[in-house]
């Protein structure tokens, strides 16, 4: 067990994430991760007026109770995610078209009964900042990052999420999209320097990702590390290549990778996404487990 | 990628489609909201001549008229 663990529980799923492992760049999630945040969880549009409203935590749950008085009957839209790190880099879109779902209906949307975020395949949220996920690339640090999602119909052609310039030339950044059945883990310099980890997966289906980017490391299978369910490591990629930190300062996109209404966003859920600018690859199965004591994905 | 949308041969024409969609809508709401627009343009910045575009949607169907198809070049 990892001397961080000491001042907590015996039991990590008993804590706040971002309190054990607190080298977070950006969090975003349904549910509370710090118990020092006191900010809001996502700012919501209602469709029946356009009118917008913070909805908060309860319970360290999204407050999904004030959520359905503010919408109603009608669709709510998430126009902003907040970063619990509160430091800045929300998730957002202010184009009312390309904002995901949050309430279909007067009806909250779920996976295995926790709220969750429905991109439609021509949403995006965006952070701001270009510099806040740069070592997502330029292969000086080690990063995790870890996201709870349900791929939807499309696993053939549909993006997940990208650090890019938002234009329609994207063949420099980080992404990880899925195509034929797989999703891929990418770092590139343009269209041919490219390292890649492809894990499988399934249309429909519950997953938490585990990610460990080291792209200057020597090893090449060790530059891109991918876990799917607390399963083995995937390491599958064989390119010597190293990113440039001259070109790794970029924007992160989540649901799809540039401006959208392209069609190849995702078409399913997101329920959580931390980014840590540290190497907790040995904290793996700890935070896998914190995870699905939550959202019982496996 | 063959777009279904309108096609604008200046930013600036653009801009004025998005904001007839903005304003159709009555957006923004409030100064102080997230959303601005009801639809945003892209730029073709791969094609020769670049020009930009807003994808169709049907709800601005009736505020910007018939949609025509056009190829945008998208590097992935």
């Amino acid at each position: 067990m990892s001397k961080r663990f000491t001042y907590y529980s015996a039991d990590v799923t008993d804590v706040f994430l971002l309190d054990a492992y607190p080298n977070a760049k950006a969090a975003y999630s349904l549910r509370k991760l710090s118990s020092t945040y006191t900010g809001s969880c996502i700012r919501v549009r209602r469709s029946s007026d356009n009118t917008e409203q913070d909805i908060g935590f309860v319970s360290n749950e999204l407050d999904t109770t004030a959520l359905l008085s503010f919408v109603g009957a009608n669709n709510g839209h998430v126009t902003t995610w907040y970063n619990q790190k509160g430091t800045g880099d929300n998730l957002n879109n202010n184009t009312a078209i390309n904002q995901p779902l949050i309430v279909n209906s007067g009806v909250v949307e779920t996976v295995n009964g926790k709220p969750a975020i429905l991109g439609d395949s021509n949403d995006l949220l965006a952070a701001g900042n270009t510099t806040t996920f740069k070592y997502l690339h330029d292969g000086t640090t080690k990063a995790s990052t870890v996201s709870v999602m349900q791929t939807g119909a499309n696993v053939t052609s549909t993006h997940f999420y990208w650090l890019t310039t938002l234009a329609s030339s994207s063949s420099t950044g980080v992404n990880n999209f899925m195509f034929s059945g797989i999703l891929r883990q990418r770092a590139r310099n343009g269209g041919a320097a490219t390292i890649q980890t492809d894990g499988s997966i399934a249309i429909n289906t519950h997953y938490t990702f585990f990610q460990i980017h080291d792209v200057g490391n020597a090893t090449n299978a060790d530059k891109l590390i991918m876990n799917i369910n607390n399963g083995s490591d995937i390491k599958t990629n064989t390119s010597s290549f190293t990113p440039s930190t001259a070109n790794s300062s970029f924007r992160l996109a989540v649901f799809n990778y540039y401006i959208p209404s392209n069609n190849v966003g995702l078409d399913g859920h997101i329920q959580e996404m931390i980014f840590w600018n540290d190497d907790y690859s040995g904290d793996k199965s700890a935070i896998n487990s914190n995870i699905n004591d939550y959202y019982s994905i496996y | 990628m063959e777009i279904l949308g309108y096609k604008y041969i200046n930013e600036n024409d653009a801009q004025v489609a998005r904001k007839q969609c903005a304003d159709f809508y009555g957006l923004p709401k409030s100064p102080e909201d997230e959303t601005k627009y009801w639809v945003d343009y892209n730029k073709a910045d791969l094609n020769t001549p670049i020009f930009w575009y807003i994808a169709f949607d049907q709800s601005i169907r009736e505020i910007l008229g018939e949609p025509t198809t056009f190829d945008v070049i998208i590097e992935f």
